[in-house]
């Protein structure tokens, strides 16, 4: 479209006969139409200060699916791309790039069309930032012989934002996923591209330390050692297996495996994630005694995670959160509790005094669940360094577990 | 009215001392703590019996009690150590070694019964002390 009377309106149209457009092909794959124009059209010329008159007609079936249809222009030498939102007459759609940012600068000015449906997806598009329609901004006098003028820029004073001449309104792209985005722009949770480095998928590496809670009235029975999950030892080293009298002892506390976990965490609400964790305990497992299970280090956990805070992920700073989990992993808890020795039984074990301090081993698990929370600091949008505490119930080999974590979590 | 609202301000002191007997009774049959644990006798095969004598005090274990004739008789280590207390005497007995006076002493408890004694301490037989009795 380089001819000169035409060069102030640039119209893209799939069914208006002058332009000869392409039919666009049927919707055959969930991805949007291309409006197809023949690459004559994608040239037009206009004098400074006019306005650039765009519209698009578009046939019926898209658009009935068509919801907002959104014009994106670049101005020469500017280095953003600007929204305008075209207006429907039927199935045409028409606007204007206003002649005030048109101004006196000749050159180059780019623009594309996306037509979007109710829920913000690109069903259609003519033109793209790579491949871009072009109007020529030129002085009066180098415009083509018989180029149509139209009247130049009102008074900036009378000129409302929106109406066409008049500087335009900005407009917001609405979008469902990052793919209906554009220019490094991101889909936001409220449906809208904005300019933020997003990021909703994290690799984690975190190290935990567990500590328990575990009952130990009653724990170095032979009973208790053989069907609870205990096992005690003497100072001697070896595994008590004496007759001790039943007394209440209170609760003992000590420290369980270190882990390494690895992990994975996707953020699918802006305050909601679920996550995995993978861990190895490296340190902290006790012994095994004859007969007994033999410890399995891999433990692998499932989370859902809650971030305190509206749109945490769109800034850095801090992240409190509070998590939910369960899964699979065996614990081995390190007490110490004190036996006394029932003098009246048989004898089973020689060298029982009458009271000594034993050590408790117990294996809970394997299976857990539990709760926690934590406060992560994000450094950018990529990093965040966080560190957690975790309350878990460990069964059917019961036990009270804590477990401090810390970690890093890492965007990709 | 009055003097029915005084019957039951009597009736109310008497009361309460009986709700919390029996609260005591309660609480006690719960708490296993209230029981005592079993102590160690001088028949009972690693027992440790401090015996008071003119000497002094003496230390001897229980290897084995056998009953003839309405008496226990007891065998026992005796230990060649003087405690200068019963609380001497149980410290000496938690010791892993200690040394030996003789190996295989017999004494009846009725005589035993006859001196000032105590069991300071317990500790099950090893497969050597059960031997010596044999």
């Amino acid at each position: 479209m380089k001819n000169g009377a035409a060069a102030g309106l640039a119209v893209l149209s799939l069914l208006a006969t002058p332009l000869r457009a392409e039919a666009p092909p049927k919707p055959e794959s969930f991805g949007p139409e291309m409006i197809h124009l023949p690459a004559l059209e994608r040239q037009a010329e206009q004098g400074i200060l006019r306005p650039v008159p765009i519209a698009v007609e578009l046939p019926d079936d898209l658009n009935l699916r068509a919801r907002r249809v959104l014009l994106h222009y670049r101005l020469w030498g500017e280095p953003d791309w600007t929204t305008l939102q075209l207006r429907s007459r039927g199935a045409r759609y028409e606007g204007a790039i206003p002649c005030l940012e048109v101004s006196t600068v000749t050159g180059d000015l780019k623009y594309y069309i996306r037509v979007h449906d109710n829920e913000g997806r690109v069903v259609a598009s003519a033109g793209s930032r790579a491949k871009p329609y072009v109007v020529t901004i030129k002085n009066d006098w180098a415009l083509s012989a018989g180029a149509k003028a139209p009247a130049r820029c009102p008074d900036p004073a009378d000129c409302p934002a929106g109406l066409p001449g008049c500087p335009s309104e900005k407009v917001e792209v609405v979008c469902q996923t990052d793919k209906d985005c554009e220019g490094g722009l991101t889909c936001s949770w409220r449906g809208v591209c904005e300019k933020i480095d997003r990021r909703r998928d994290f690799f984690l590496l975190s190290v935990a330390q567990d500590f328990g809670l575990v009952a130990t009235s009653g724990a170095c029975s032979v009973h208790a050692q053989e069907n609870e999950g205990y096992a005690c030892y003497r100072s001697d080293g070896g595994q008590y297996i004496g007759s001790p009298v039943m007394t209440n002892e209170p609760v003992g506390v000590g420290p369980g495996p270190t882990r390494l976990m690895v992990g994975f965490e996707h953020l699918f609400y802006y305050d909601t994630s679920v996550g995995v964790r993978v861990g190895w305990a490296a340190l902290g497992v006790g012994p095994t005694p004859r007969g007994g299970t033999p410890f399995f280090p891999l433990s692998v956990a499932l989370r859902a995670t809650h971030w305190f805070g509206s749109d945490l992920f769109a800034r850095s700073g801090w992240r409190p959160y509070a998590f939910v989990t369960g899964g699979y992993g065996m614990s081995d808890i390190k007490a110490r509790t004190q036996v006394r020795e029932d003098p009246r039984a048989q004898s089973r074990q020689p060298g029982n005094d009458l009271e000594q301090r034993l050590v408790v081993w117990k294996r809970a698990g394997d299976g857990f669940v539990g709760a926690g929370g934590g406060v992560a600091f994000a450094f950018d949008p990529r990093r965040m360094l966080s560190i957690e505490a975790a309350l878990l119930q460990a069964f059917p080999y019961g036990a009270l577990i804590v477990a401090p974590t810390l970690g890093g979590m890492f965007a990709f | 009215m009055r003097s029915e609202t005084s019957r039951l301000e009597a009736d109310t002191p008497r009361r309460k001392p009986l709700a919390f007997a029996v609260l005591i009774v309660l609480l006690g049959a719960c708490s296993s703590e209230a029981m005592s644990p079993p102590e160690p006798e001088v028949g009972q095969a690693g027992a440790f019996i401090a015996v008071d004598s003119p000497a002094g005090l003496s230390l001897l274990r229980t290897l084995e009690a056998i009953h003839i004739e309405g008496d226990n008789l007891i065998f026992t280590t005796l230990y060649d150590v003087t405690p200068a207390s019963w609380d001497e005497a149980r410290e000496i007995a938690k010791q892993r070694t200690i040394p030996i006076r003789d190996t295989l002493v017999t004494i009846s408890e009725g005589l035993l019964a006859g001196r000032s004694h105590r069991v300071v301490w317990f500790r099950t037989l090893t497969k050597e002390e059960e031997d010596r009795a044999r």
